[in-house]
């Protein structure tokens, strides 16, 4: 188990790295650099070239990386080209606007997703099951900004009940109650994917586990049902529940961009995005390091519950 | 999101049927789902005999035309264009694009899983930490990426999708490889002396292929709407070329004034995606019995 | 039938009226287009986070309401040397920073110097990349008096006067800049008629009222800017009262401004230019006629009415007509004429069709709808046989290409200006100037008429409007005659606000200006 545990922090460093590499890599693929997006049409090459020395631009570019990850390494993430500020805390602030709603939308997906899910599952092929998957499937099929937008418009424009953008009121509030009258909407709008997908593999998982053999011994050994239900179903479903919770945190962190962008949250995918429109090196940079960095660590931890979960595995 | 890695029925019952096979008839919705992407794929093949309006020309005088309204069936869009002509023109371009990506990110993740699967050992050692890189890095961001690198164009779109996706299949195949290849028969061929090779295409991949037939075709519809996002973004299919993506992305701005320019597209992107996951979903209960069996 | 009547209903336009809502009598909540930069004025590239500047600093000398006319702000008189090469400007008395320290010469002479002089110790709280461009001519920055500043140039520079106007070389606060270093950027302190009180970062910047400002305290109490970046989102906060005012209103949601009861739509002539550069040193375009045929080809009036509903109207020159004092329309003109185009690009030789690639940005500041515009131009053109090929780039991109200028590449390119400066000096001469051909500069046609050149380089010599009014005029002939761009149009800025706010104007330099006098009920 020890050996397993540093082998696989190794393997995250070794990762991080890669992940490094290629970011760099790929910032410096694109065309443009930041010094030409600064000045736009309005400076003459000279004044270009001058704004890319203040900028270390000019240097090889394994020096720039050697550079940069000589500072990385020191805690140092640079400044952001575009916003005059240190990388990290604009990373850490827009994080954790992301945080706040990948959570509320891991619990909103995960608590109606796992409901329906062991409802369907344990009304297997009756018109209840026939109809909860149906709206399951229509929950994968439709484009998150899409609904977002939808949701826009029927909640915050006609109904007026909830405030169409942004994670505070502009005047006063910042308070808990305000913070969540804002969050409702682009939670639901971002959960609806993850619902969908959540009620029909915990459906898919309860009923392959009722129909394990175990079982069946359990209940031919005249155990009590709701002992067996509760006990063997909910206890082996938890591996595939651990495995949802891993792939559903990673693909919201990929995935709130569009979110972001349509309700005005200040999170880190739109972040993303504007710094490489930008070419802000060090903030797309910085950016990516982290949200890499926070998968890897979630990939990591899930594998550590399988091990605590299903002993057959921990001598694989 | 990718259903691949946790449920893949695979192999177990793949080749020995246990009880009645279902057929279509039996699944009501399966059929309407195999109605609605047949219907759409016929459209978009036809087009070009059907009698459209031009997709390309523009009447800036009659744009956010309602439906119906000014002779457009569907309406226009905002430079005029009608939206039923550039909606089935579109669905070329998509579901090629669509289909396309997919069929890349297949061969390529889908060798690389293979090799990783099968090998095992350092080469598959490595090969899964490279993937790993890949899956690290946000996904929009080397779309964005990669995009701007390569040049405007759809192709160029594409291949950022299929390049971002490589790592689902990789994974995805990998995992159903290693369950594949503890099996009695692989050790079988393996014992009469079959080449690794020949035991990866004759046994392996005819193992592997119909749980793989399901995922793709769930994975298409997500291509789509993937395509979309990017659009979303602005990268994508150059004007004036039509692509659902790009009429969503654009009708978004009119969502307040004129919500059938986004709505078409949409309502096509859903039925179209929500038809293709019904067929893969049939497909998988008719691969592998024992789940449907459990419904009964 | 019935369903083709009911559609229209089920698909109308939602409006409702601005409610009362969040509201607060005294405080103006702003709406921008994205999360500002910096607030240090020299750092500043976008007109967005400009849009904070008249609110904390003041200028020398600025424009007049609603117009291009200069008038003291904290300098009270200024005169110019008769060779040019020194001005002199008697500073006010009696301002002080926000931080109480005084306004004096000393800080005027920081202010420049470190935006000019790499080795000034204050230098790296940059880099400052207007700066060059616009304060070049700077050779010493002089303090005579504690009320008198005096600059010397090293050449002669008609524009330099307005461009004392621009953000860029607002006043900054030399105590405050030497206290926080690299951080006045996020602690801004000027002599404007706001101080700043916080930055919660993309959530919103907080001013309050400096009731000592020398123009008159301001009859707000607190300014609020938010930022909300997507452009459907903005004006969903704009119609649900979320902020009192937003700028740039989508063109198809004017309509729906309009008809909102408790919401007014400005609008205002702005100093801007919309064109397509076209690549004069290969074919098809190195063909005045052919030049000509595609200006006769563009509906330039659909185009304006029907896409940018009216938020544009069509240009007839490089100059636009905010800029009066050097503007004219007695030029050839090019009224959409798809049959003259074709006769054009008969009497050419040339034969149809034409192939060329047109490289379209996806956005961009000041580019107006540049893909849909884009398009529209697309398709004109492909009727008259000119058939074109779009290449769409986003802004990082797209810059790099133009940059590097069309070349071999492409014939078309769009591209727009602000002259916020309202001075063509400081724009004309990146564009048309024969030695600015891309890479060097970015006349990305490569553009070349020792006329023009010959005009330009003039025009930094004349000093009297009046004189540089018609030497403007007289680019503006020639280069209409040449046709080296297809003219679109001239942006009309525009601007949503709330009836309750009062003493809003939209200025013609695109600034937030005399924010002093603006209120909230």
């Amino acid at each position: 188990m020890q050996r397993y545990l540093v082998q696989r922090l190794l393997l995250v460093v070794l990762v991080l790295l890669g992940v490094s590499l290629l970011v760099f890599v790929v910032t410096r693929l694109t065309p443009g650099d930041p010094a030409r997006v600064l000045l736009g049409p309005r400076a003459t090459d000279e004044q270009v070239a001058t704004l890319r020395v203040a900028y270390g631009l000019d240097q090889p570019i394994h020096v720039q990386y050697l550079t940069w990850l000589g500072r990385i390494v020191r805690g140092d993430f640079g400044e952001s080209i575009q916003l005059h500020r240190p990388v990290l805390g604009e990373v850490l602030d827009r994080f954790r606007g992301t945080l706040i709603l990948a959570v509320a939308a891991m619990v909103i997906s995960f608590s109606v997703g796992i409901v329906f899910g062991v409802t369907a599952a344990l009304r297997a092929s009756s018109f209840l099951d026939r109809v909860l998957m149906s709206v399951a499937l229509l929950g994968i099929s439709l484009p998150p900004f899409w609904v977002g937008l939808i949701l826009i418009i029927t909640f915050s424009l006609v109904l007026r009940w909830l405030p169409a953008t942004g994670m505070f009121s502009p005047t006063g509030g910042g308070d808990f109650s305000d913070v969540f009258a804002h969050l409702v909407l682009p939670a639901v709008s971002l959960a609806v994917v993850p619902l969908a997908v959540i009620a029909r593999l915990t459906r898919a998982n309860v009923l392959e586990v009722l129909s394990q053999l175990y079982v069946r011994t359990a209940r031919a050994k005249g155990l009590p049902s709701r002992i067996v239900v509760v006990r063997h179903v909910l206890r082996n479903t938890l591996i595939g529940t651990v495995t949802i919770l891993g792939l559903e945190a990673g693909w919201l962190l990929a995935g709130t961009v569009y979110i972001e962008t349509v309700f005005a949250w200040p999170g880190i995918g739109a972040m993303l995005v504007n710094a490489i429109l930008q070419r802000d090196y060090p903030l797309v940079q910085g950016g990516v390091l982290l949200v890499a960095g926070i998968y890897v660590l979630i990939n990591l931890s899930t594998d550590i519950m399988y091990l605590y979960l299903d002993p057959r595995l921990r001598h694989a | 999101m990718p259903e691949l890695a946790v449920e893949l029925p695979v192999g177990r019952h793949a080749n020995h049927v246990s009880g009645r096979r279902l057929s279509l008839f039996d699944r009501p919705l399966l059929s309407v789902g195999v109605s609605l992407v047949l219907l759409i794929m016929v459209l978009a093949v036809l087009v070009p005999v059907l009698p459209l309006h031009d997709p390309n020309v523009t009447a800036p005088a009659r744009r956010l035309s309602g439906p119906s309204v000014n002779g457009y069936v569907l309406g226009s869009d905002q430079l005029g264009r009608d939206l039923l002509s550039r909606l089935l023109w579109g669905a070329r371009v998509s579901i090629s694009v669509a289909l396309v990506a997919s069929a890349v990110a297949f061969v390529g993740g889908g060798t690389i899983g293979l090799v990783a699967g099968y090998y095992g050992g350092l080469v598959g050692n490595i090969l899964m930490r490279l993937i790993d890189v890949l899956m690290a890095f946000p996904y929009v961001l080397l779309a964005i990426a990669l995009v701007a690198a390569l040049g405007p164009g759809l192709l160029n779109a594409l291949i950022a999708i299929a390049v971002v996706n490589i790592s689902f299949y990789a994974r995805g195949v990998r995992a159903a490889v290693l369950v594949v290849r503890q099996m009695a028969f692989i050790e079988a061929a393996r014992a009469l002396g079959a080449r690794d090779v020949r035991i990866l295409l004759r046994e392996v991949l005819p193992s592997v292929a119909p749980p793989l037939l399901v995922f793709v075709t769930l994975n298409i519809g997500a291509l789509i709407v993937e395509t979309a996002g990017l659009s979303f973004i602005g990268l994508g299919a150059q004007p004036p070329t039509a692509d659902w993506g790009t009429m969503l992305a654009d009708g978004r701005q009119f969502m307040m004034t004129a919500p059938h320019v986004a709505a078409v597209p949409g309502l096509a992107v859903l039925a179209l995606v929500w038809g293709l996951n019904m067929v893969g979903d049939g497909l998988r209960d008719l691969l592998d019995p024992s789940l449907a069996h459990a419904t009964r | 039938m019935a369903l083709s009547a009911l559609a229209p209903t089920l698909l109308a336009p939602i409006t409702r009226a601005a409610p009362a809502g969040v509201a607060t009598p005294g405080v103006l909540v702003v709406g921008l287009v994205a999360e500002p930069t910096s607030l240090d004025p020299g750092q500043l590239t976008d007109i967005n986070s400009m849009k904070l500047l008249g609110a904390l600093y003041d200028t020398l000398v600025r424009f007049k309401p609603n117009s291009f006319d200069l008038e003291p702000s904290l300098a009270t008189s200024w005169d110019r040397s008769a060779d040019g090469l020194l001005y002199t400007f008697r500073l006010r008395s009696g301002v002080k920073f926000h931080d109480g320290s005084d306004f004096n010469a000393d800080a005027v002479k920081f202010t420049y110097d470190r935006l000019l002089d790499p080795n000034h110790p204050y230098a790296d709280t940059g880099p400052f990349p207007f700066a060059p461009g616009y304060y070049g001519s700077i050779a010493e920055t002089i303090v005579v008096d504690p009320m008198t500043v005096q600059f010397r140039l090293r050449r002669e520079d008609a524009g330099l006067l307005d461009a004392f106007t621009l953000n860029t070389g607002r006043i900054v606060s030399p105590q405050a800049v030497m206290a926080s270093r690299k951080d006045f950027a996020q602690n801004p302190v000027g002599t404007g008629p706001f101080k700043f009180v916080s930055w919660d970062h993309n959530v919103r910047i907080t001013l309050t009222a400096n009731p000592d400002y020398w123009d008159g305290a301001p009859a707000l109490q607190q300014m609020i800017f938010r930022p909300l970046a997507d452009e459907q989102t903005r004006i969903t906060e704009f119609l649900s009262g979320g902020v009192d005012v937003i700028f740039d209103v989508p063109p198809d949601n004017i309509e729906q401004v309009k008809t909102t009861s408790g919401a007014v739509f400005l609008s205002q002539p702005g100093p801007h230019v919309w064109w397509v550069t076209l690549n004069t040193k290969k074919p098809p375009f190195d063909n005045p006629l052919l030049r000509q045929a595609a200006n006769y080809a563009v509906n330039k009036d659909a185009l304006t009415q029907d896409i940018l509903k009216g938020t544009g109207t069509p240009s007839v020159g490089p100059i636009p007509p905010a800029l009066t004092w050097a503007y004219t329309d007695q030029v050839a003109r090019y009224n959409y004429d798809p049959d003259r185009a074709k006769a054009l690009i008969q009497q050419s030789g040339v034969l149809t069709p034409i192939n060329v690639t047109f490289w379209v940005t996806e956005s961009g500041s000041g580019m107006q709808s540049p893909k849909t515009m884009g398009t529209a131009i697309q398709a004109d053109l492909n009727a008259v046989g000119i058939n074109t090929q779009i290449q769409t780039f986003e802004w990082g991109a797209f810059l790099n290409k133009y940059g590097a200028g069309l070349g071999d590449e492409a014939a078309m390119a769009e591209l727009s200006w602000m002259f916020d400066s309202g001075d063509p000096a400081h724009m004309l001469p990146n564009n048309l100037w024969g030695p600015a051909c891309s890479p060097k500069g970015f006349n990305g046609g490569c553009y070349q008429s020792a006329q023009v050149d010959e005009l330009l380089d003039s025009a930094l010599k004349v000093y009297d409007r009046e004189q540089r009014g018609s030497i403007y005029k007289q680019i503006q002939r020639i280069v209409a005659a040449d046709a080296p761009w297809i003219f679109i149009d001239n942006q009309i800025q525009n601007a949503a606000i709330s009836t309750r706010v009062g003493g809003l104007d939209l200025h013609p330099s695109f600034y937030m200006t005399f924010l002093n006098r603006i209120s909230a009920a």
